[in-house]
């Protein structure tokens, strides 16, 4: 074992090999940057330019790009409200009013170190469970898995800033949009009216772009202000240290958030959202000061940041362990891997284990260099909210409808980005809170897949099962502590 | 009884859409219909008590509710309707501009279009509308191959 983890690491030290990584981190961090362009995007463009690589350089290569991708998608979810990719929503929450306040270097100096620890505790997650995690991931079935989406789904009382019956209102909102479209038992067609586009669902793109983004631009062209009202101009070194210093102050939480994307992402079918909307809410629900969340909380950004790259860690257990791949992201990985020829599944871990050691080197280091690289820039990028809005609002209208078309090349998603940005603004203005509609879309439909699969398989008692079992007391105790919490805060109001 | 028209017309708009979901569903196979009508039925249980809560509103919730309304600068500062109608136009504009013109043409002349119409030069404006230009042939096109559809009126001349 000690000598494939030294044969591992001296394949990584090769010149070509960490040339083609830096090259692959910057890339994917122009991919994250941009607003419809995933990493499953960076993986799917690049796998023709992995043809003739040496097997260990291609792996290095795409994971590296694919690993940081999430790292520059919350600057942008923090600068323009716009997230980078749909992972970096939860980031924008209290990002964005960070930036309003003149403090976007802070906030991306926690997003991105956030992001790089998470990202190496990912690492060292997949290290450490890569001989004991068959017996925990196969011990997940659909009973399992419905019942952490209802434990997700319990979260939305918990995003609500404000209101809980209006966060509830806009979580059921969030759920029926996920419904929308061919049901996935009968394949009966519900809530399209006629629809073809409908009938094909809606995607997560054009809602979380709209829900956010658009009523952004509202605001900036309604206001004609910059997105900055005070604060420095420049953003120092400072800022940023300071930001850095925020996230090693609240060191449980950035691990508690790291191990919840690890855990989670290692589970194949939740989804990387769900990780993340979990951390956000596990953050708010933890905090002492959870009235600050949604006007630029410093923890509001570790949570979800943090989580953000641990589970890519985490994500890569069951590709590389079953074959199975834990995302979508891994999927197109798994087709990467069979170009250069290495077939993951058991065997590989025990044939390869050299390359699986560089793949969770690749993945610590890629991501220290992508923060790195991240806060070099951070304090240019952070003038952007200074730009006035009659030049900023047109350049992010342009940014959402490129990123809205790229998500599916569907000129139909644009159009449904702007409809759902009516709706966005529209909740905005009359206070109904946005987050929990997207996490009641995330969570909506998976629930409802692994619910038939549970009823089908399992029979109708299939929370009986002992992780069931475990998830449904967690889910209990959640409820139970965030009622609590809420009767608390309502007594000590004056 | 004074009616908050603020938190009733949204409760009551969302009321009907909950009650449009369960009366949509109930064509469908069981297996389909339960989801959206058990969440439907929640959701309209939820708003009817938002509806109550706005016609008989309590003092202590008149004061949170209007405490926690609006994330965004507009929506609490004095906006007209005229000025948000102004922008949903603006706004609503570039779905024309890139259905007509394409994205290579329309978006760069719609940036340059409204940077001018709003105050700026007409340099920083050509400036601002060729870095859209680039960013999208460049990246897109010359780089990463992407291929936009072309704009109707290019479509009806070729």
């Amino acid at each position: 074992m000690v000598e494939a983890l030294m044969q591992g690491l001296a394949g990584l030290i090769q010149p070509s090999v960490l040339l083609y990584m830096t090259v692959a981190v910057v890339l994917g961090l122009i991919f994250g940057l941009i607003p419809g362009l995933s990493g499953m995007t960076f993986l799917a463009l690049m796998i023709p330019f992995t043809f003739g690589m040496e097997p260990l350089t291609a792996i290095t290569f795409l994971l590296a790009g694919h690993a940081v991708v999430h790292t520059a998608g919350g600057i942008t979810a923090i600068l323009l409200n716009v997230p980078g990719t749909a992972s970096n929503s939860p980031t924008l929450i209290d990002g964005f009013p960070m930036a309003r306040q003149g403090k976007a270097g802070r906030a991306i100096g926690i997003a991105v170190v956030a992001s790089g620890v998470g990202g190496v505790f990912g690492a060292i997650v997949l290290i450490v469970s890569l001989p004991i995690l068959r017996p925990i991931v196969m011990a997940f079935g659909s009973p399992e898995l419905f019942c952490l989406c209802i434990l997700g789904i319990t979260f939305i009382a918990a995003l609500g800033t404000g209101s809980m019956g209006r966060g509830l209102v806009a979580g059921a909102l969030g759920i029926i949009l996920s419904l929308v479209g061919f049901d996935p038992v009968t394949a009966s067609s519900r809530l399209a009216f006629g629809s073809l586009y409908l009938n094909a669902g809606i995607r997560i793109i054009p809602l979380v772009l709209g829900l956010f983004a658009i009523p952004q631009v509202v605001d900036l062209m309604v206001t004609g202000k910059s997105i900055a009202r005070n604060g420095a101009m420049t953003t120092t070194g400072a800022d940023l240290w300071e930001g850095i210093k925020d996230v090693f102050r609240s060191w449980s939480l950035t691990l508690r958030a790291s191990t919840l994307g690890a855990l989670i992402g290692a589970v194949p079918g939740v989804g990387a959202e769900t990780a993340i909307w979990i951390a956000y809410g596990h953050a708010k629900q933890t905090s002492k000061h959870p009235e600050r969340f949604g006007h630029g909380a410093e923890e509001g950004i570790i949570g979800p940041e943090a989580a953000n790259n641990s589970k890519e860690g985490g994500s890569l257990i069951p590709t590389l362990a079953f074959g199975i791949p834990g995302s979508s992201g891994m999927a197109v990985l798994m087709g990467g891997f069979l170009v250069v020829g290495l077939d993951p599944g058991p065997l590989f871990i025990r044939e390869h284990l050299d390359i699986c050691y560089a793949m969770i080197g690749t993945l610590a280091i890629s991501n220290i260099v992508g923060a790195v690289l991240c806060l070099a820039a951070a304090k240019h990028l952070a003038r952007i909210t200074f730009i006035p809005s009659r030049a900023l609002a047109p350049l992010i209208l342009v940014v959402i409808v490129i990123g809205a078309y790229l998500s599916k090349g569907n000129w139909l998603d644009v159009v449904a980005t702007f409809a759902i940005g009516a709706l966005g603004y529209g909740m905005a203005r009359f206070g109904y809170p946005r987050p929990p509609l997207i996490l009641g879309f995330i969570l909506g439909g998976l629930a409802e897949r692994y619910l038939h699969l549970s009823v089908k398989t399992v029979g109708t008692f299939f929370f009986l099962r002992p992780i069931s079992v475990i998830i449904v007391i967690l889910t209990i105790l959640g409820l139970l502590y965030e009622a609590a919490r809420s009767m608390r805060r309502t007594k000590e109001r004056p | 009884m004074r009616i908050s028209m603020k938190n009733f017309v949204p409760a009551a708009i969302l009321a009907l859409i909950f009650g449009g979901v369960i009366v949509a569903v109930q064509p469908l196979p069981m297996a389909a219909k339960r989801l959206p009508g058990i969440v439907g039925m929640i959701g309209l249980i939820l708003t009817c008590l938002l509806i109550v809560g706005a016609v008989w509103p309590k003092k202590r919730q008149a004061t949170r509710a209007g405490a926690q309304i609006a994330d965004l600068p507009s929506t609490k500062e004095l906006v007209t309707n005229k000025a948000l109608a102004a922008t949903g136009a603006w706004i609503g504009a570039i779905l024309l501009f890139v259905y007509f013109l394409g994205f290579t043409i329309g978006l760069p002349l719609y940036v340059l279009l409204y940077s001018r119409l709003h105050g700026g030069r007409w340099l920083a404006s050509i400036a601002l509308a060729l870095s859209v230009w680039a960013f999208v042939y460049l990246l897109f096109i010359a780089m990463l191959q992407f291929v936009f559809p072309v704009g109707l009126l290019f479509r009806l001349v070729t």
